[in-house]
């Protein structure tokens, strides 16, 4: 499938003169849908305007059909090709059957054809019956029918869907997924903003994510190209500087540049890959769970304090390498620090700071593989078994999510899910329900002993919890290297 | 008071005997303020558009100016654009003064502001979904500004005839422009000053009951048209 639209450098600033993103590239391919998904006001809607010519960039190259070409052109191109929706469709205050013939009566069409086509739309949509209604009046699922039938009799190449279920019943959302499926079966290209993540389950084949990676800095993420293996890592926002000079460095006291793993550790879990080839490793992806507010830390980023000179969660990435296929940072602050390890971040997709069970999602939402791996970032003892362990006990009692558990009590957020969870996690989610332990006894749970790693669990949570761990891993440290 | 039901009475049988004297003065009336409102609202609606959804240097002034204009009276109106058209002024070739002509350009003058306020206002509110739909459905530029109008429309029907209502009433400009000649420039305002200098009530009062009840229908429906457009979601 071909690009036929791309745009590089897309600059765009709010009125208020501030950077609303920079994105680097952004293409779309003929008959593909795209879920873009991004936090409120991460500028969605706005780049959905844009790519409808409804709104200009402060600077764009934009490439049509492959064909360089000024904004002024391209906009009247875009505004031909693509139909934006609204979140709210706006429908004219004349009948469903003249909404439905508005652009058609625009585009040189004679009155018979219009007619024609307008019929033809209305069965297709099922909305003969509403035909003479006036559009104002209908309910919010028939006027997002009518606005997506209204898209489609004019065979627009791409169709922007500003979330498309919003504010919807169940009854009306499933007729709205049915029908941007059909529209994508007639091959009309579609990009869908949304912050239900299932919906790119259903009808996505790429997943964008719209995320603010600096103060001012926003970039395109996807985040289903994240998978497979370590060394093809995405491509990072910020400049990536690998030290080539440096050491495979075992002194971990001295490092002044605490920010980046080191290039060579990572190659070296590559090759030290588990030997174990009953692990599915490259179908599991690792989330480090860094959202939350640390209060007892009085704020300060848990995944960024400082053990032994390197980031916490410099040490958990380190223990994860080698188990997992892919790791991505859910992190809700900091972003820029938490980008330069190289692993694609990902910001909360719903809420403000609901805690781990969002990042869970959010980390699910955001990669294919099979298994969710997640660890918190405030804990640096990961023992090196630890997916091993979990998936073994995830097979062998056919549960559905796997558990960590010391001597005395379960260990929640160190735990294997199955992907097939996202569904039934949204809905928790939404209904309100913020408890791990409640949302697992909703499954096939399974216990997995690590009472013989007594150190896995240990966090930090005050700055003394900090000190005896910085003490207990430079001991550690010593008797390894004895 | 029997000398005010006496007039009275003659005003009626001059209202329902199809007096042609009377039904002429009406028609000027009413010829001279549909031409000048006619002429004046795609001008105005056109601005009216730019003002709300372009952005241009000057643009607060010109707003500014409109909405100060609605309070320009009719006899400063009238008294310029005399001067302007009078023998030695500037305009004095056109022979325009004391033609009906004259008289629509005073009007037009007199409208123009309110109709103008009036429709940006009611452009300005106007919901921007609705211009965007329109455009990104194909609508070239001045099709989604039709539409946009279209979709206003209530607001707009009542510019107009809040504009309509302004000048049909007006005398200050008709009666110096217009000059008040019988079966040309007489309309009702000027007719009515007139006859009652002279003493003449009778058809003074005619003419004040035409003029009572086409103000009060226009009103009747302006306030109709206003309510069908809030109730229209």
């Amino acid at each position: 499938m071909s690009v036929f639209l791309q745009l590089k450098h897309l600059l765009k600033s709010t009125n208020a003169g501030e950077r609303l993103f920079d994105i680097d590239e952004f293409s779309i391919r003929e008959n593909t849908c795209i879920v873009l998904s991004g936090r409120n006001g991460a500028g969605k809607t706005t780049l959905l305007k844009i790519l409808a010519g409804l709104d200009k960039p402060d600077h764009v190259d934009i490439l049509y059909d492959g064909e360089r070409m000024p904004w002024k052109l391209a906009q009247q191109k875009m505004r031909l090709d693509v139909v934006y929706l609204h979140q709210q469709p706006y429908m004219f205050d004349r009948t469903v059957a003249e909404n439905i013939a508005y652009g058609l009566r625009r585009s040189g069409l004679k009155q018979a054809q219009v007619d024609e086509k307008v019929d033809q739309a209305l069965q297709w949509a099922q909305l003969s019956k509403l035909a003479a209604r006036n559009a104002r009046q209908l309910s919010g699922g028939e006027k997002q029918r009518v606005a997506l039938t209204r898209a489609r009799v004019l065979s627009p190449r791409l169709l922007l869907l500003d979330e498309p279920l919003a504010n919807m019943d169940i009854n009306a959302r499933e007729q709205t997924i049915h029908l941007i499926q059909r529209l994508k079966s007639e091959g009309v290209s579609t990009i869908v903003t949304s912050h239900e993540p299932y919906i790119s389950t259903l009808i996505g084949d790429e997943h964008r994510h719209l995320c603010k990676t600096g103060p001012c800095r926003y970039t395109v993420v996807k985040p289903f190209l994240f998978q497979r293996n370590m060394t093809q890592r995405p491509r990072q926002s910020t400049p990536h500087k690998i030290s080539e000079s440096r050491e495979p460095s075992t002194d971990l006291d001295h490092e002044e540049n605490a920010g980046l793993v080191n290039e060579s550790t990572v190659n070296r879990s590559d090759t030290t890959m588990n030997k174990d080839s009953s692990v599915p490793q490259q179908q599991i992806t690792a989330v480090i769970l860094a959202g939350g507010l640390a209060r007892r830390m009085s704020g300060q980023d848990k995944g960024l304090i400082e053990i032994n000179g390197r980031a916490m969660i410099e040490h958990i990435i380190e223990a994860l390498s080698p188990q997992v296929g892919s790791i991505l940072i859910n992190a809700n602050r900091n972003l820029d620090q938490y980008g330069r390890y190289a692993f694609p971040v990902i910001e909360d997709l719903m809420g403000e700071f609901f805690g781990p069970l969002v990042g869970m999602a959010s980390g699910m939402q955001a990669t294919n593989t099979d298994y969710l791996l997640t660890v918190p970032c405030d804990s640096p003892f990961i023992p090196p078994v630890l997916a091993e362990r979990l998936f073994h006990e995830l097979q062998d009692k056919k549960a559905d999510i796997s558990v960590a558990h010391d001597s005395t009590r379960m260990q929640p957020v160190f735990a294997l899910l199955r992907k097939e969870l996202l569904p039934s996690l949204m809905t928790y989610l939404e209904d309100g329900g913020r408890k791990i332990d409640t949302w697992y006894a909703e499954h096939r749970l399974a216990r997995t002993d690590f009472s013989d790693w007594p150190d896995a669990f240990i966090n930090i949570n005050t700055p003394d919890d900090k000190k005896s761990v910085e003490q207990k891993m430079t001991h550690q440290k010593d008797v390894h290297k004895t | 008071m029997t000398q005010l039901l006496e007039t009275s009475r003659q005003a009626l049988v001059l209202l329902f005997s199809g007096d042609p004297a009377l039904w002429s003065i009406v028609n000027i009336s009413f010829s001279v303020s549909l031409r000048a409102v006619v002429i004046a609202t795609p001008v105005a609606f056109l601005l009216a558009f730019l003002l709300a959804h372009a952005r241009f240097p000057g643009r607060r002034v010109l707003i500014s100016t409109f909405n100060t204009l609605l309070a320009l009276p009719a006899v400063v109106v009238g008294l310029t654009i005399y001067m302007l058209l009078s023998r030695n002024g500037p305009f004095g070739d056109l022979k325009l003064l004391f033609t009906q002509t004259g008289m629509v350009i005073g009007q037009i003058v007199l409208c123009f502001p309110l109709l103008v306020a009036f429709s940006h206002a009611t452009l300005q509110a106007a919901d921007q979904r609705a211009w965007e739909t329109a455009v990104t459905l194909g609508a070239k530029p001045w099709q989604a500004m039709l539409t946009l109008m279209y979709e206003v429309r209530y607001g707009l029907i009542a510019a107009v005839t809040a504009a309509f209502g302004r000048i049909i009433a007006e005398v200050g400009s008709s009666m110096m422009i217009g000059g008040n000649i019988l079966n040309y420039t007489r309309n009702i305002t000027t007719a009515i000053a007139l006859e009652t200098s002279k003493g003449e009530f009778a058809q003074g009062i005619a003419l004040g009951i035409i003029l009572l009840l086409s103000a009060l229908l226009l009103n009747f429906a302006l306030s109709f048209i206003q309510a069908r457009g809030d109730t229209a979601p």
